[in-house]
């Protein structure tokens, strides 16, 4: 693989790279960012909020994939991208309000607004953790015990989270027809 | 009544993240919302041997006999690298080191470095596998550490060596011109520390305490973080006379984007229009903007809206 490849290259320029095959699937990894990233930057920005934000998680998240593929064989891309970007997701709000960061522009979750109103307020009520564990689980299909894997927590704290998420979704949605 | 409302989240779910903006060539697939996951269902035996491959990893752990053993999964080194397990589909987003992530010497001697003056765990079998995990930082110390143990060095005195990490150190000393830092992407990832005033003598001060090369720049900033903290209390406390207009209070923040330095406050109301009534409340100061957020949620009847569309000869239009 060519180190000088660059991820524009990669993942949607009209520049063509000739990739080494995935051992396993024979999945390019230019064709796996096109394939990967839509559905990734969306599920980032329900747990973000910002599709700008997201859209930068994302290309950080591929950014890694760039530098380690081609991955093992058995990994599955998809769920190694989810995992690499939730956690993404999580720690840099984490280390944003260390530095005491400001923003340099609103975020922007209009489309949210304009969409759902209602859900996204309530969304928008939970942490961070709470919203990934809410799109893996009930969006995606992964069990808490594998929530408790990607994200690195105890299982009862997932739990705890989907519990009070759920709730709060609840009320929410519990008054319509 | 969980399923249910698993459903019917999902079904909501599923609209709002078809919603995320995208531009046309990240959606090329035409916006589709791929579902990896329920595609790539592991069977119970994948996940069987991952759960073993983990226990594994926890006995390697113990038996290297570091006191700063981690203790969850976000802290635990790639699997494949600790265990030498043979490969399977694994759960973990660590991968083995390829020959993009197998570090130099003179990577792990300077790893070794760092990590000791840190007191973090610093044998090179560690170095390795971090080097191989994905989720470990670079960016803020040169070398790669594992969330928790960048959590470690920052929690530690203020000897930490991030460019933004001795900026903000710095900053909070000063808290009457502090306004904050962000970082400038466009500029190759810049440190742009802000302050309200002083500006010649803080710059002095942050180049004394930066390496040489550090990539930083000061700015000047309308308001210190200090008086943004004030601004925020003095709107808070005025919450409750939010309904007295037939509005919410929902929020406070502060706002230091380009077109404005201040406070935003994010009022529910039946419309934007309340805004300048706010902003008048509290003296239509220039270090306030008032935002609507959204209407009140709807307490009263729902049901169906119904549209039926017909062309011009009266004709129903499908769709």
């Amino acid at each position: 693989m060519s180190p000088a490849r660059s991820l524009d290259e990669l993942t949607g320029g009209s520049v063509e790279v000739a990739i080494e095959p995935a051992r396993d699937n024979d999945q390019t990894l230019a064709m796996a960012a096109a394939e990967h990233r839509p559905w990734l930057l969306r599920r980032l920005a329900l747990v973000v909020g910002d599709a700008a934000e997201a859209e930068d998680l994302t290309q950080q998240a591929l950014l890694r994939a760039v530098e380690r593929w081609p991955l093992p064989e058995g990994y599955d891309i998809a769920r190694w991208l989810a995992v690499v970007g939730m956690r993404l997701a999580i720690d840099e709000r984490r280390r944003q309000r260390r530095w005491g960061f400001v923003p340099i522009r609103d975020t922007d979750q209009s489309w949210a607004m304009a969409t759902d109103p209602d859900l996204w307020r309530a969304l928008d009520d939970l942490d961070r953790r709470t919203r990934a564990a809410l799109a893996m689980t009930v969006l995606d299909g992964y069990t808490q015990d594998e929530v408790t894997e990607i994200l690195g927590v105890p299982r009862g704290t997932v739990a705890s989270w989907l519990a009070r998420g759920k709730a709060r979704i609840r009320v929410a949605l519990e008054d319509e027809p | 009544m969980t399923d249910d409302l698993d459903r019917r989240l999902r079904v909501r779910l599923e609209r709002l993240a078809d919603a995320v903006p995208m531009s046309p060539e990240q959606a090329e697939d035409g916006g589709a919302v791929v579902r990896p996951r329920l595609a790539t269902r592991p069977s119970l035996g994948a996940l069987t041997a991952r759960v073993g491959a983990l226990l594994v990893v926890a006995v390697v752990i113990v038996v290297g006999g570091s006191d700063r053993t981690p203790t969850t999964g976000a802290e635990s080194p790639p699997a494949v690298v600790a265990t030498g397990a043979p490969p399977s589909p694994s759960p973990s987003p660590s991968a083995s080191p390829t020959s993009q992530t197998e570090p130099s010497a003179e990577q792990i001697a300077a790893s070794v470095q760092f990590r000791s003056f840190f007191g973090l765990r610093a044998d090179e079998e560690w170095i390795r596998a971090v080097y191989g995990d994905p989720t470990a930082n670079y960016y803020n110390f040169g070398v790669p550490l594992l969330p928790a143990e960048a959590d470690q060095v920052f929690a530690k005195s203020g000897t930490t060596i991030g460019t933004p990490d001795i900026v903000a150190g710095y900053g909070a000393t000063v808290p009457e011109d502090w306004a904050g830092l962000y970082i400038d992407q466009a500029a190759g990832g810049r440190v742009v520390a802000l302050f309200k005033a002083n500006l010649a003598e803080h710059e002095q001060a942050l180049r004394a305490l930066l390496p040489v090369d550090a990539n930083f720049e000061v700015r000047s900033a309308t308001w210190s973080t200090q008086e943004l903290d004030t601004f925020m209390t003095q709107v808070e406390g005025e919450r409750d006379w939010f309904p007295t207009i037939g509005t919410s209070f929902y929020t406070v923040e502060p706002g230091n984007v380009r077109d404005f330095a201040g406070v935003r406050v994010l009022f529910k109301g039946p419309d934007a229009s309340a805004a300048d009534a706010i902003e008048a409340h509290f003296g239509s100061p220039p270090w306030l903007r008032a935002i609507w957020y959204g209407p009140e949620e709807w307490t009263g009847p729902r049901g169906d809206l119904e549209i039926y569309v017909r062309d011009t000869a009266g004709r129903p239009v499908a769709g």
